[in-house]
């Protein structure tokens, strides 16, 4: 029998989900405070169990090793601060709290699958526990019609690129006659760069391009990013991008290493294109989750140079810029839904002046945006930094300038936020300061102190992330 | 060689099924009387005559029933191959699948409480 103590921190993470669902199931509406309770002591059990458990394989499909518990330390903090974002979901938005909380922590768990998976059809189904939760998501609030459109896009999107990396995974079966990504490699020696393999390995990462949302393939986000409740989008732009790129290191260093030189080339224009249409189509934005969606696109422009230069440096730099980019994404979104609950807007008129209303969420504000542009001494600098000197050393030159070029242009848009809260005056009848609950609080001085502390003294999670992709690396 | 044989057979019962349905209907449309009335155009000779389009309009509740009854055609698929090896596999396999049948009778407990088999 193999080793089930390895599945320990997924199977608690199911067996929250299954609790949430039945407390849902029996409690009364008075009782709504105990799914959240329920929540977050099943993901901080998973947490300490994730660290607990020891390193190794189940079976042939499932892989416990750093990368994969550094990936699902970073998920499973995005999905604690969201489960607070959505602490009163159901009092705001007017829809039930058990079913949203239910399908998110699924969603997680399919992540957790994701991070950990080294077999296709595990990572399939890992990537449809991931989406089709999200999808629902979106789409939670029916009445809302953007929402239900953005659901609509997600959906009909997510499904082709679904079926279009599973394609991929198909016919790279029909070349290496395996779905165990370490025995695809021996495998693909024997068989060569066939037209087989090379067409399958195009699939896979026009699949992996939908779940990254890389430029050909980021039609879906804008509007499911502006039309899904705030603290969905919030996880969707960490969370989901954390797994996309989780899935392509999988994938390509277990499975394609010796086809780099193929797919890295392919990554380069993709992430020149992407940073490119994602900082140029964020600049005439004026509603702030559009304006967010957009940034988000050019961020995993960025991270996409890191798959580029496919050597330690670059992978672990990856791993260093998602955990920035959680905390100022995070951070900027809590200000995002803080500034919602109390105008209900998210166009960029609700923030003038807001630095007088509310001076302590103009400047997490500030701070979020900044790090999100790679201004020092935040965490996003230091993030950038590590990035671009590991393309730099790949030789890929071009591409580090056009990504300093391109961060300078996004320093423009974000500063049209700033400029908004700082400089503009705010609207007569918006004077009051925004009120923040308790929960926001947490999560925002949460994300703060991250991207300060980052900023200011990487070296722990950059040596960690260092040490996660050697041990990857080396087989 | 042997097996290349073999389906050789197929191939020459396959034809041979074919190339009768094909002659019966040739030789049928030989010998017959050509004499087309209107009446003979009917979809159905006897029976009542067509209303309305054949597209009709199903009610969503529907989309439910066909929902939950999909997880329990789900749960028979996967209790058909574990039925088949439970000798083999012993108290262990028997309880895994105790706990992926309590998941999805959570799941129709959650539907009926919610109200999805109530027809409205």
């Amino acid at each position: 029998m193999s080793n089930w103590f390895i599945l320990l921190p997924e199977i608690i993470l199911a067996f929250t989900i299954m609790l949430v669902l039945i407390v849902d199931l029996i409690s009364t509406s008075c009782q709504r405070l105990w799914l959240g309770v329920l929540s977050l002591v099943g993901i901080l059990l998973t947490v300490i169990c994730l660290w607990i458990v020891p390193s190794g394989a189940f079976g042939e499909a499932f892989l416990n090793d750093g990368l994969a518990r550094f990936i699902k330390s970073i998920v499973l903090l995005a999905l604690l601060l969201v489960v607070l974002f959505s602490w009163d979901f159901d009092k705001v938005w007017g829809r039930p709290l058990g079913e949203y909380l239910v399908l998110l922590l699924s969603s997680g768990l399919g992540i957790l699958f994701l991070a950990s998976g080294t077999e296709m059809i595990l990572l399939y189904i890992g990537l449809e526990l991931t989406t089709f939760p999200l999808v629902l998501l979106t789409a939670y609030c029916p009445a809302d019609k953007k929402s239900a459109e953005g659901g609509l896009k997600f959906l009909v999107l997510a499904a082709l690129g679904a079926a279009v990396l599973l394609f991929g995974f198909s016919l790279i079966y029909a070349a290496a006659g395996t779905t165990q990504l370490q025995a695809l490699v021996p495998a693909l020696i024997q068989t060569g760069n066939t037209p087989l393999v090379l067409m399958g390995l195009l699939c896979i990462l026009a699949g992996l391009g939908f779940k990254m949302a890389l430029v050909p393939f980021h039609m879906w986000v804008p509007d499911a990013y502006e039309g899904a409740p705030t603290a969905i989008t919030a996880f969707l732009s960490v969370a989901g991008k954390t797994a996309g790129f989780v899935l392509a290191i999988r994938i390509l260093a277990t499975g394609f290493p010796v086809q780099v030189s193929e797919w890295s080339r392919i990554f380069a224009v993709l992430a020149a294109v992407t940073m490119c249409l994602g900082n140029f189509a964020a600049i005439p934005q004026t509603n702030m989750k559009r304006l967010l969606a957009y940034s988000s696109i050019a961020q995993a422009g960025y991270i996409v140079m890191g798959l580029v230069a496919f050597q330690v440096l670059g992978l672990s730099s990856i791993l260093y810029y998602l955990t920035a980019y959680l905390f100022a994404n995070l951070a900027a979104f809590g200000v995002v839904i803080a500034v919602e609950r109390s105008s209900r807007s998210v166009e960029l008129s609700a923030y003038h002046g807001l630095a007088m209303r509310s001076p302590r969420l103009a400047l997490i504000m500030l701070l979020a945006l900044l790090s999100l542009a790679g201004i020092p001494p935040l965490a996003g600098f230091a993030a950038k930094f590590y990035l671009f000197a590991a393309v730099y050393s790949e030789g890929y030159i071009w591409l580090v300038v056009l990504a300093v070029l391109n961060s300078a242009l996004s320093l423009y848009y974000y500063l049209k936020v700033i400029r908004a809260i700082y400089i503009q005056k705010p609207a007569a009848d918006a004077v009051q300061p925004v009120t923040v609950p308790l929960a926001l609080t947490i999560v925002l001085v949460v994300t703060t102190f991250g991207i300060l502390a980052l900023g200011v003294y990487p070296s722990p999670i950059v040596d960690l992330a260092r040490e996660v992709v050697v041990l990857f690396l080396t087989p | 060689m042997e097996q290349i044989g073999s389906y050789t057979t197929i191939f020459i019962a396959l034809g041979v099924g074919v190339f009768c349905l094909a002659a019966g209907i040739f030789v049928s449309w030989l010998v017959r009387p050509m004499n087309p009335t209107p009446l003979k155009m009917e979809p159905y000779e006897c029976g009542e005559p067509a209303i309305g389009p054949a597209r009709v309009k199903f009610r969503t509740s529907f989309y439910l029933f066909a929902l939950v009854f999909v997880i329990f055609d789900v749960e028979v698929v996967f209790l058909f191959p574990w039925a088949v090896v439970f000798q083999d596999l012993g108290l262990f396999a028997f309880i895994e699948m105790v706990i992926f049948i309590f998941i999805l009778l959570l799941g129709l407990a959650y539907a009926w409480r919610k109200g999805a088999l109530r027809w409205r």
